[in-house]
This record gives C-alpha cells, structure tokens and sequence, in this order.
C-alpha cells in the first residue's frame, strides 16, 4: 500500500438482520474516538430481514466527503457477500470470512477465514459474530482496543450489563485474534487533523437537528425511506423542547398540517421522498396561493413511483421548482455538506418567514444516509438568529394581501385582536376577499407574489478548488462531497455548487463560468435536469459536459474523475 | 352580550333558498352563545358552495382545498390550543375526497367541530352526482342513474370511534344551533353532519321532504346517546334519516395527550448542547 494512503474503505457485509448496521455504527464510533475521520454509508435493501446489505466504513486522516473506490477490508459473513462484492476489493485488500458459514474459497495471501461464529458463540451468542469481525478490523486499523471496549459498553448499557460485557468480549476476542497471515493496516496516526470537538451525524440528523434549533415546533409527516430518520429524530427530541411530531394518514394531509400550523403562526416543517413528494405538489399550490410559510425536506430517491425506496438519485430537481398547477414563488435550497444541512434549515424558516412562501430543502439518499465526522463548528446552535418577517402590528388599515414594492405584505396570527384574516386557495384581493372578476385585480396579485422572490439572501453558489481553473465541475447536493475529495487530485479544475436551485442564481453562475474552457455538470439523473436548469437560465450555456449516473449509486472518486478527464477543453456536447 | 351579528362579513351568494343559509345562521347563534370572540375563533372551509362560508363568517379565517380541512384545521389546532376550530364543507368535500382526513381526525380525537352541509349533490360544478347521493340519483355524471350505493356518514362516523356524532337540519335552526354549541364544547372531535338542501339540483330532497322523513332522536326519551350499539341500530333501522345528538363519550383529546407534556417541568427539558452531545457524539 501506498506510503501516501490517507483513506481505508472498509465493507462490512452480510443479510439484513445481523448486525450489519450496528457493527459498522460501532467501528466508525471507535475510528472517531481514536481521533481518525469517518464517512459511513450504508447499502440496503428494501427488505427487512435476509437481504443482502453492507455498510462502508471509510476511515481517514482528513475529512473524508464521500464513500471510497475500492474496498481494502471486505468482512462477509456469508458467502453469498463473497459473490457479490469480491469484485470490488482492491488487488491489495484484505478478505475476511466467517471460514463456518463459508466454504470454497481459493487460497490467496490476502483471503483469511475466520472462525467467528465460534469466537462469538463463547462469548455468549452466535449473533455478535458482527462484534468479533469489528475487533479484528480495529486491530488491522491500529485503534485503541481499551477505548473501543469502554465505547462498546456505553453503546450497550441500556441492554444491560451482562449483553454490554459479552458484547466486549466477543469484540475484544476478535481484537486479540492476531491471524497469522494479518498484518495490520499502515494508517499514520501522526498526520491525522487536529480539529476540535468532533461530531458524527448524518445529512438527515443534521436537517432535523437544524429544525430544532430553528424553534420548529410542529413536524408532520409520513414514514417514507430515506427520509423517515427526520420524523423519528424530532419524535424523540421535539417533545422535550415542548414541540409535536404528529404521523398523518398521508402526505396530502403532511403538508397541509403544516400549512395550517404556520397559519397560526408556529414554524412547522414535514420531510418526505418519492411518491411523497408528488403528493404533497397540491397542498404546496396552497402554500404558494395564501402566502403561507412552509418547510420542506425532500430526500431524492431514485423514481418514478415507488422506484428504488432505499437508492440514490437526484431526479427531483425539475419536479422542486416547478411542480404544481399555476404559478407561484417558492425557493430551493441544495445543501452538500452535512454542516450545510444543517444551516439550510435555519436559512428555511428564515426565509419562508420572510418570503411567506414555501421552500424546500433539496437533499438526496446519499447526503441523507451518509454519516460523516464534522467539527462541532459546523453545527453551532449558539447566537442563531430566528426572522419571523414581516408582522402586523395592530391598527387601521391593516391588509392581510397588501400590495407593497417587494411583494411581502404583513402576517397577523389568529388569536390577535382587530386583525381578523381570510386565508384563500381562491385567488382573492388585499384583502382576502375571493370572487375576483376584475382582470386587473387578478394581475396584480399574481405579480405581488411572484415579486416576493425577486431578491432573496443567503449563499447561492459556492465554488470550491482553484479559482482560477478554467474547467469547472458543476453539481449540488451530495455530488460535493465527491467533487471535493477529486479537486485534490485535479488542480486545474473548480467546481461550483449550486446552493441555491431556485429562484436559479442566473448572475452569479454566469460570472463564475465565463471565460471557462470547460464546463461539466454532475448529477444523478438521466435526462440532465440540472444542466437543463443552467441552460434554460443561460442560454449562453450550450457547451456543456453532461455527467450523468442513474444505478442508484452515488459517483465514487474514480468516476467522476475519469468523466471530468473525459472532457476535452473543446468538446461540446 | 354577543348576537348572531357579531359574526356576518358579506352577503352570501348562495342560491335563494338554499340550506347553506341555515347552517350558517346557525354557526353565527352558536358562537353568539358562547361568547367566542371572532378574534378566538378560526372558520376552515373546503371547496364548492359551502366552502365560501368562511366570506360570510366574522372570524380568522382559512378557505382552504377541496378535502382538505381537516388537515389544515388539525395543523391551527396543534399551534394553538387556545383557539376554537370549526371545520365547515361540503359531503363532497368530506366523505369524497377527504374521507381519508376524516376517518383519521375521528380517530385523533383532536378537538375540531367539523360541520358537513349535506346536499347530497356536487352544486358547485352544476349538479353532478355525489358520494351521498341516492341509488338512481339522476344527474349530468350519471345519466343513466347513479349505480353506487351513498356514504353513510353516521355510521362511518361511529365506527371510527368518533367522540360525538350528530346530524341536524338546515330546516331546524333551533336544534342545529344546540347540536353546534354542544359540538364545540365537546373536548375532542365533533362531527355535526347536516341536510342542506340544494334547491337548484335536487328537487326531490326539498326542505318539506326532510320535515316529512327524519326522526327527531332528541324528542325520542328512551334513546340513549351514549350507547354505541343502540347509536348503531338506530341509524341503520331509519337509513340515517334521524336528526338530534347521536352519539357522545367522553375521551381525552389528541392534544392532551402530545408527548410534550411529560416535558413541562424545566429540569426534564435539556439544553441544545445536551442534544449535541446525546445524539451526535
């Protein structure tokens, strides 16, 4: 292995139902702990017992952004993972195998049977061969064995302290196993980053932890993969902070609970996917038409219909800023980043407070899922600062719809005295009177709440890598953290990150992309749905690389690096 | 002292003659009674006839989508228990496309009047068939007849396990008062479904039609409208053509039950920081 190795994938894999899950949550805990950056990403099916999953530690010495290339530790607890994954071990990888429950395997230097089942079994049960296969791969990676155990018993404790102590057992017997052919991975403790108090969420916690401290204290919604952990995250946490999760029949009924919350004058927000999504396109009609506030997550999966529940895609882009009959403002936000998710969610309530209009957090399965370290930093609820926009103070003359430049007019809750207010989905006048005739009437209110958006804070692109590149990588939401760990190894390109899907940044991308001799745009869809939108928005555009993957994975490294090599400076598509 | 006039905006402009007038005369006493003040109270109406009544009612108000009160009602109730919450449609509106909303509102138990005017035909679109609408209903969707049997909106209700059903008359606007009034001082879920004649597309169901066929449960001394089985026996021996309370049990409601109120005391609520270091360390 190279001498210059900063990162180490290793797969966990075996059937739903094993432990899969919870041994690589625990291994990735223990690389943190000792000090070391993790990527976790977890490949699953949509069956809940006997599928085949896996669960990919990655585990470096500085920020790792994405899931790995090649797997350098493969532990298959059958042999069906075997078949199905030995392709993607490195030439120099190490394969484990529970050498019980596998049999036939070529003997090669770096293929190692292990006798987990057995170890397990004396260690109190058959099931924590997951345990013993994390002991072994903490010794590869050189982790501190003691911490491990303290971290294994704490992870354990509500079980109890008998399955605490037989879980540290079975891991520390795998820890001491020391296989002779095994030679322990050449990770450099020594160059790891020296940051502060370090974290380890996913995309999805940090959205839901983001609505949190953004006083959201209504969430409604219905279970749908891969955006439920949002929902399960605030029914614990909301209630404590004297807020509500309620489980609705349908996501019609999700965001028009919301709708009605935010009428009330309490931030109130759902998250949904998929087929969740596009039930929701009516009531966000209803939002836009009575200039309500809404906050939406919506975690793209691969579509349409029930698609793929539990895969990745980014196929939502067109379907976010337009979906609905009728015309209204809305805005789109794209996070990349896990500290991202986070602060797009303070951004949200913010501006559909401000913009009285809805506005939807654009995530994907892979930032979703994916759990990263990240400073403490990244996620600082302290001085958060909460915009409410405009409200109505009590007095004559109060319009609930008044015509103002910018379009905003004031909000007044129920409950407030000599401000009463008729919300409509009908369009109405200023003052929420529905019936309109007059064509005039009808025209201005449409270009009142189209106008709202026209000026709208907050970051919008954000270009990483060398500023002076002239080839520039164009993507958004989970395509960053890959594009991020390529822009290492390709000085002469940029890439810039749509924050901001919609209302599109016109200006800005144009002033970032002129004058570049290439220009590629990275999604996760087939019809190139966000080179659609930079096209449609400017025209001057047409020279554009379209990279595009659409198998319910995620780009890995390699490929998006050789896709980007694949432009040539002059090629147009 | 408050009068049925501290609650009219503007001028219906429902058909002459038409039920909806009732229902809402009757909402108006109701509140009067009660001494609600239109600041406290928010109206949420559907789509079609009935669901331009939040124009006609003094209150904050939401005239929201086709179907979907009861979600949006639901939404400003858990804002805001304070406030009292009508939900008011159309039997289109609630037992046709939004009958998913209700059967699921009946079960939260969440404290909302929901008042169904109950014409049995979809008026607003000029008088095509609806889900209430009779065996053989005649009309531009069904030429031929309709061949599908009606929603039965008490049972429905009933089986759900709503806390207090009742049907009422936009003919009786005594008794319609008294079953709203009672209905909003219910803790939990009220359904008040009420006949509302259309006097353009059903010539048949006539105020004098109704006068003639339903049963008045409340001059009925031996009925008891606590008893889910005899609630169940007595709707279906008149095919739902009874008026008066129907059914009442006393539960405790969505809202008084949320999790959050195990969290009132300040030192069981945590800090943000704790969260951090809980959840994500």
């Amino acid at each position: 292995m190279s001498k210059m190795k900063e990162s180490w994938l290793i797969r966990i894999a075996g059937k739903t139902g094993e432990g899969v899950d919870s041994a690589g949550d625990i291994l990735a805990h223990i690389a943190k702990e000792s000090g070391l950056e993790v990527n976790s990403f977890r490949s699953f099916p949509s069956v809940i017992k006997g599928g085949n999953t896996h669960h990919d530690i990655r585990i470096g010495v500085r920020p790792v952004l994405c899931d790995g290339n090649d797997v350098d530790v493969l532990v298959a607890l059958d042999s069906g993972q075997l078949e199905r994954l030995v392709r993607d071990v490195a030439n120099d990888g190490w394969i484990l195998y529970d050498q019980e429950t596998v049999g036939n395997v070529p003997d090669r230097k770096n293929w190692v049977g292990l006798p987990l089942k057995s170890i397990a079994r004396s260690a109190g049960s058959d099931i924590m061969r997951n345990m013993v296969a994390i002991g072994v791969v903490s010794w590869l990676l050189g982790l501190d064995g003691e911490a491990a155990g303290r971290f294994i018993c704490r992870r354990f404790a509500s079980k109890g302290e008998q399955v605490a102590e037989s879980n540290r057992k079975a891991f520390e017997a795998g820890y001491r196993m020391k296989h002779p052919r095994l030679r322990p991975l050449a990770v450099d403790f020594g160059r790891k980053s020296q940051n502060g108090q370090r974290l380890f969420l996913s995309g999805n916690e940090a959205m839901a932890f983001g609505a949190l401290v953004a006083e959201c204290k209504i969430f409604a919604g219905y279970p749908i993969t891969p955006a439920t952990d949002i929902m399960e995250w605030l029914a614990f946490w909301l209630p404590r902070f004297g807020g509500t999760v309620v489980q609705t029949e349908d996501e019609i009924a999700a965001l028009c609970m919301v709708i009605g919350a935010q009428f009330a004058g309490v931030r109130a927000m759902t998250a949904t996917s998929g087929p969740g999504i596009s039930l929701m396109t009516e009531a966000l009609g209803l939002a836009g038409m009575t200039e309500t506030p809404a906050v939406i997550v919506n975690v793209q999966r691969p579509g349409p219909s029930a698609g793929m529940p539990t895969k990745h895609e980014q196929s939502d882009i067109q379907h976010m800023i337009h979906a609905s009959h009728g015309e209204f403002p809305r805005i789109v936000l794209s996070p990349g980043t896990i500290g991202e998710c986070f602060r797009d969610m303070l951004a949200a309530f913010n501006l559909a407070d401000r913009h009285q209009c809805p506005v939807i957090v654009a995530s994907d399965q892979d930032l979703a899922l994916r759990k990263q370290t990240v400073d403490s930093a990244e996620l600082n609820p302290a001085n958060v600062m909460i915009d409410r926009g405009k409200l109505a103070t009590v007095g004559d003359g109060f319009q609930r719809y008044a015509l103002t430049e910018d379009g905003i007019s004031c909000r007044a809750f129920p409950g407030q005295e000599h401000l009463l207010v008729l919300a409509s989905g009908d369009e109405h006048d200023e003052e929420g009177r529905i019936d309109v005739e007059l064509p005039e009437v009808r025209r201005r209110m449409v270009e009142k709440r189209m106008r709202k958006v026209r000026r709208v804070e907050g970051e919008s692109i954000r270009v990483h890598g060398n500023p002076a590149a002239r080839r520039v990588l164009v993507g958004c939401g989970s395509v960053t953290g890959v594009a991020m760990e390529v822009l290492r190894r390709m000085p002469d390109w940029k890439y810039v990150q749509i924050r901001r899907l919609w209302p599109f940044p016109a200006r800005e991308v144009e002033t970032v992309l002129s004058g570049a001799d290439c220009v590629a745009v990275a999604e996760h869809n087939e019809g190139g749905q966000l080179a659609r939108l930079i096209r449609s928005e400017l025209p001057v555009h047409d020279r554009i690389h379209g990279i595009r993957k659409y198998d319910g994975t995620p780009f890995k490294p390699k490929e998006l690096e050789e896709a980007m090599r694949e432009c040539s400076p002059t090629g147009i598509s | 002292m408050l009068t049925h006039r501290d609650f009219m905006k503007e001028k219906p402009t429902w058909c002459p003659g038409c039920g909806d007038f009732g229902v809402l005369k009757a909402i108006q006493e109701a509140a009067a009674r009660m001494n609600l003040s239109p600041k406290d109270l928010v109206m949420v109406s559907g789509i079609g006839c009935s669901g331009k009544i939040t124009s006609y009612f003094r209150s904050y108000g939401f005239h929201s989508m086709h179907g979907r009160t009861l979600p949006v009602a639901t939404g400003i109730k858990l804002a805001n228990p304070s406030l009292k919450v009508l939900a008011v449609g159309g039997d289109g509106d609630g037992y046709g496309i939004g009958l998913n909303h209700l059967i699921h509102a009946i079960r939260r138990n969440v404290d909302i009047t929901y008042i169904v005017m109950h014409n049995g035909v979809y008026g607003n679109t000029k008088g095509q068939t609806a889900p209430t609408s009779e065996m053989g209903f005649v009309s531009g969707s069904t030429p031929m007849g309709s061949i599908e049997e009606p929603i039965r909106p008490l049972s429905l209700a009933l089986a759900a396990g709503a806390t207090y059903v009742a049907q009422g008359s936009a003919g009786n606007i005594k008794q319609l008062e008294r079953l709203i009034r009672e209905g909003m001082e219910h803790n939990g879920f009220a359904l008040i479904n009420v006949f509302s004649p259309c006097v353009t597309y059903d010539k048949k169901h006539t105020y004098a039609w109704y006068k003639e066929n339903l049963v008045n449960l409340d001059e009925d001394g031996e009925y008891d409208p606590s008893d889910l089985g005899a609630a169940f026996a007595k709707v279906t021996e008149h095919s739902e053509l009874v008026i008066g309370l129907v059914y009442r049990q006393s539960k405790p409601s969505f809202e008084q039950l949320l999790p959050k109120h195990r969290f009132v005391e300040v030192e069981k609520r945590p800090t943000l920081e704790d969260v951090m270091v809980t959840a994500f360390s």
